[in-house]
């Protein structure tokens, strides 16, 4: 004993498509086929896209807590480089003083002697004696880094002194 | 014989049913998953490029800790004393000492009349600010020394390097009048100097 198939099965079974109208079925059917096929991967590519960007955002904001810690550490360092630095200039403001008496001493002329000389950032002030005139021109044409001007020079009245001119030269660094 | 031309008529539809199902995917696509994607790929891009940026300057931050040590280190000789007093007192110990070392003899240490200024490193304006020298001028003072030429060339070459920040803004040597041959006279040295001393600012860094 078997019960009678449903109605629309049996109606299904029935059905058949026409001949005519097969290219055109078979058409919509590939054509549905390939727009779900092209939904699935898209929205396949839209997830694979989203987890990407996801997880390279992520490291973007890691990275970016990091920089902020090394922007810290740079100005850091040129904070110290700036301190540093001028500490050195400090330090060595001795030993660029010491040359520079150094270096006048070494060019003073034979006969000319030196009893005070003052050295500042302005220039230099040599007070002292010459033998002559001369010598002391030949002082002044000596001092090559500096522009010297003559402050004073005056030949004392003791006929005996061996250094009679006394003079006053203020040298300042040529730029 | 109707029924002919009708099933063209449908055959026709569904084709165009077909093509309209294909066009309408696409542009459903394409003005949305498309326009995400690209939009979204185009975010990872920047954020690729700037994590690439930002991993460069962290690999200088390696390096900028060591140079940092380094001049922590260059920096370490130089006394942090705050007090006043204690750096004064340093001072005239390096002073005295010097001196012997290189044959002279210190006459004396007094504060100048002028105030403290430094003028080793003029700062522009707008960096001022940023910058914080850890290093305040506590005293202009006056340093007169006896002795030989040479010596006291050694002498000013070495007293601002010492373990008290000291800047050299001034000398002037004198002949000291004495009864011998005149090259063998001894100088003053007048040496005009700013004393600085370790001021840290409130928060801990520097002033």
């Amino acid at each position: 004993m078997e019960s009678e198939r449903p109605v629309f099965l049996r109606r299904m079974r029935e059905f058949t498509i026409p001949p005519r109208l097969r290219a055109g079925a078979f058409a919509v059917g590939a054509a549905t086929g390939i727009a779900a096929a092209a939904w699935a991967i898209e929205s396949y590519r839209l997830a694979d896209a989203e987890l990407v960007a996801s997880r390279y955002h992520a490291q973007y904001e890691q990275s970016a807590l990091a920089v902020a810690q090394a922007k810290l550490v740079f100005t850091n360092v040129a904070q110290l480089e700036q301190s540093a630095d001028r500490v050195r200039r400090i330090q060595i403001s001795g030993a660029r003083t010491a040359k520079t008496v150094a270096q006048i001493g070494n060019n003073i002329p034979a006969r000319a002697w030196v009893t005070s000389e003052s050295v500042d950032e302005r220039g230099i002030i040599l007070s002292g004696k010459a033998s002559d005139f001369h010598t002391l021109s030949r002082e002044i044409s000596q001092a090559n880094r500096y522009s010297a001007e003559l402050r004073r020079a005056s030949r004392g009245r003791r006929s005996a002194d061996a250094w009679p001119v006394d003079y006053e030269l203020h040298l300042q660094r040529l730029p | 014989m109707t029924g002919e031309p009708t099933n063209r008529k449908i055959g026709r539809a569904l084709w165009m049913g077909a093509l309209c199902i294909l066009a309408g995917s696409y542009y459903g696509l394409e003005s949305t998953y498309g326009r995400n994607v690209q939009g979204l790929q185009a975010v990872s891009q920047s954020d690729y490029v700037a994590t690439l940026r930002n991993r460069k300057l962290i690999a200088n931050a390696g390096k900028a800790r060591a140079l940092a040590a380094e001049l922590e280190q260059r920096l370490q000789p130089v006394m942090r004393a705050t007090s006043s007093s204690a750096t004064v007192a340093t001072f005239l110990q390096d002073l005295d000492a010097l001196a012997k070392v290189n044959g002279c003899q210190l006459l004396s240490l007094a504060p100048a009349q002028s105030q403290p200024t430094s003028t080793a490193a003029p700062v522009a304006p707008a960096r001022k600010a940023s910058m914080r020298f850890p290093y305040a001028p506590l005293v202009d003072a006056d340093v007169i020394v006896r002795g030989s030429y040479p010596g006291l060339l050694r002498f000013l070459r070495a007293m601002s390097s010492g373990r008290i920040l000291v800047e050299v803004k001034s000398v002037s040597l004198a002949i000291v009048p004495h009864e011998g041959p005149r090259g063998n006279a001894p100088l003053d040295a007048t040496i005009h100097v700013t004393i600085f001393h370790y001021a840290p600012s409130t928060d801990g860094t520097a002033s």
